[in-house]
């Protein structure tokens, strides 16, 4: 399959289509993904040679893909409601200003070090549906709100959920975790001051970016230090976790500081309020629960082998459109049934439902409400990452994807290609909704090119993982999670807008360092 | 009137649009498993139809969402 203007254009349609849908005509990330969908169908059928076999396990691939996410979605939202409807998010939201008053530090300790936190132990959507809502509580507008949990952790995706993606690139590479960490870990550090700093800007303005500086230099510069002494030694799977609990830790330590403990009022000390909410303990023990059930399902190899029994799995054929474009043969997604980190979740809410009930925190017809939340939630994302993800499993299959990436990556020589490389792993991140699949789509085609052009091989792989660890949160199938819990939806096409003038900004800071370091020789 | 029949109109298509993408959602998570049966034993009637409620299934989420 040659690269040529013309099948450049029509590879580049689909995604257009969804990002005018949703930009310019305020559509829905559902209804403008199920556009983009029928796009690709008709380009890939008409001008890629798929024939009737590549769209139908296209679409099966797509659907074990999105089942995949959907199932930490789903749980994700019970949670939250099982939660929500005891009233802790509501005193968690009540309980930050007791820790400081100072509403910039508020966001930056949900925005970006919680929500880096949480993608380390889950990621897959979790920071940005468990804290937009959280920051809502706090009295930042609902767009706001999805915009700084969703900046706020995208240093974090490459080293979060365990390392999943970082272990994508070592996977389809073949190259050890030794030699790619250490300068994927100093680009995704570097991010991390940026997300801060964006965080800070989007909750407070101006004003709030210079009042936080000095916080996020301290916060920014603990968090990216811990990850690159964990990943580089080997601890890869920890990165992000050890990188957002130091994060964590520190920031309860700078909010004594006068700077940023602010004039905390009605901090009476009182664990419990008068009203009979729950007190901040039991409030955040659902999330205490995450974590212990996380380490324990990750780490302890006993648990994660009894877990990991029963897998859903199916085997796919060889598929080569008329083009001569071939998809090897594979086993799907597989979706570990009791061991997925939706499963974690849903044992967390169970636990946590158990425990405000004892505690008598549920008025009568509780468990219906909190389903029905949960539906209507649930539904329209759902919808919204299987057009998604239906649509960027057509094109890869046809061959469209790897049109664009070669297009990107031939117009520009040696000199550019470092700017290029991380727009290339956003690109795969956007169209992918994951850092993950972005990897698996261009990490061997940013190595072959890489080394064609005489390259630093692990300096490219760094930022194509680290565009793709930051493309990911302006992915329209992450921003519905975000948007479905903070009750924006329609309104995506509104927040993407400005998701992705952040993210841009974060790229080319990536393509900036990536090119100062390749210029300078750099052997990272 | 015109504001009557506005209301009653948004309220109609407000509690059918959810039943409408539940019932998208559905054909989207079941159709493809049916797919992928029927294209392993060869079964390319069925498949094609398969194929063509998952397109009514996103045909759907235009439609409602």
């Amino acid at each position: 399959m040659h690269l040529t203007i013309w099948n450049w254009l029509l590879a580049v349609l689909p995604i257009a289509v969804i990002l005018v849908l949703m930009v310019s005509f305020k559509w829905g990330g559902s209804k403008a993904g199920a556009a983009g969908w029928f796009t690709a169908i008709a380009i890939a059928v008409l001008f890629f040679g798929a024939n009737m076999k590549l769209l139908a396990f296209a679409q099966i691939k797509s659907l074990l893909l999105a089942l995949d996410v959907m199932y930490i979605i789903w749980m994700a939202l019970l949670l939250f409601h099982v939660a929500d409807e005891a009233g802790a998010v509501k005193v968690i939201g009540q309980s930050l200003p007791r820790l400081t008053a100072d509403r910039v530090m508020q966001g930056l300790l949900l925005g970006w070090v919680f929500a880096s936190f949480l993608q380390g132990m889950g990621g897959f959507g979790v920071p940005v549906a468990i804290v937009a809502p959280l920051l809502v509580g706090l009295g930042f507008s609902p767009v706001q709100s999805v915009i700084m949990a969703s900046v706020g952790h995208g240093w974090a995706v490459n080293f979060g959920s365990l390392a999943t993606s970082f272990q994508s690139l070592l996977a389809v590479t073949g190259l050890p975790g030794e030699l790619l960490a250490p300068a994927a870990a100093v680009l995704l550090g570097i991010a991390s001051f940026g997300c801060g700093i964006l965080v800070a800007y989007v909750g407070a303005g101006w004003k709030g970016l210079w009042h936080s500086l000095p916080a996020v230099f301290i916060l920014g510069s603990s968090m990216s230090v811990v990850q690159y002494l964990l990943v580089t030694n080997g601890m890869w799977t920890l990165g992000a976790t050890g990188a957002g609990l130091t994060g964590l830790i520190v920031s309860v330590l700078i909010t004594r500081l006068p700077l940023y403990h602010g004039n905390i009022v009605g901090s009476d000390g009182k664990t419990e309020s008068a009203n009979g909410q729950p007190s901040l303990f039991i409030s955040i023990s659902a999330y205490l629960f995450l974590i212990v059930l996380t380490f324990l399902t990750k780490l302890v190899p006993a648990v994660e082998d009894f877990l990991g029994q029963v897998q859903i799995a199916l085997k796919f054929p060889e598929i080569t459109t008329a083009l001569g474009w071939v998809t090897p043969a594979e086993v799907g997604r597989e979706i570990n049934i009791f061991g997925h980190p939706g499963a974690v979740l849903l044992y967390t809410s169970l636990i946590a439902y158990f425990v405000y009930a004892r505690s008598g925190y549920y008025k009568p017809g509780a468990p219906t409400r909190i389903l029905q939340k949960m539906g209507r939630s649930a539904v329209k994302s759902s919808l919204g990452i299987l057009a998604m993800v239906g649509m960027a499993l057509m094109m890869s299959h046809s061959g469209m994807t790897y049109i664009l990436a070669q297009g990107l990556s031939k117009s520009f020589g040696q000199t550019l290609y470092p700017v290029v490389a991380p727009f290339i792993g956003a690109l795969g991140a956007f169209i992918t909704g994951s850092n993950n699949n972005a990897n698996v789509l261009f990490g061997v085609l940013q190595m072959n090119t890489a080394q064609l052009l005489g390259l630093s091989t692990t300096l490219v792989l760094a930022a194509q993982t680290a565009g793709g660890s930051l493309g990911s949160i302006m992915a329209p199938a992450k921003v519905i999670v975000g948007c479905s819990t903070v009750g924006l939806n329609d309104r995506e096409g509104e927040v993407i807008g400005r998701m992705l003038i952040y993210g841009v900004l974060l790229l080319l800071l990536m393509a900036v360092v990536t090119t100062v370091l390749v210029l300078s020789g750099s052997t990272l | 009137m015109k504001t009557k029949h506005k209301r009653f109109s948004g309220a109609w298509r407000k509690a059918n649009q959810f039943k409408i993408m539940v019932a998208a959602l559905i054909l989207l998570m079941v159709m493809p498993f049916l797919l992928y049966n029927a294209l392993i034993h060869d079964h390319l009637i069925f498949a094609w139809f398969d194929l063509g409620m998952i397109g009514l299934g996103m045909l759907l989420i235009i439609l409602a969402a």
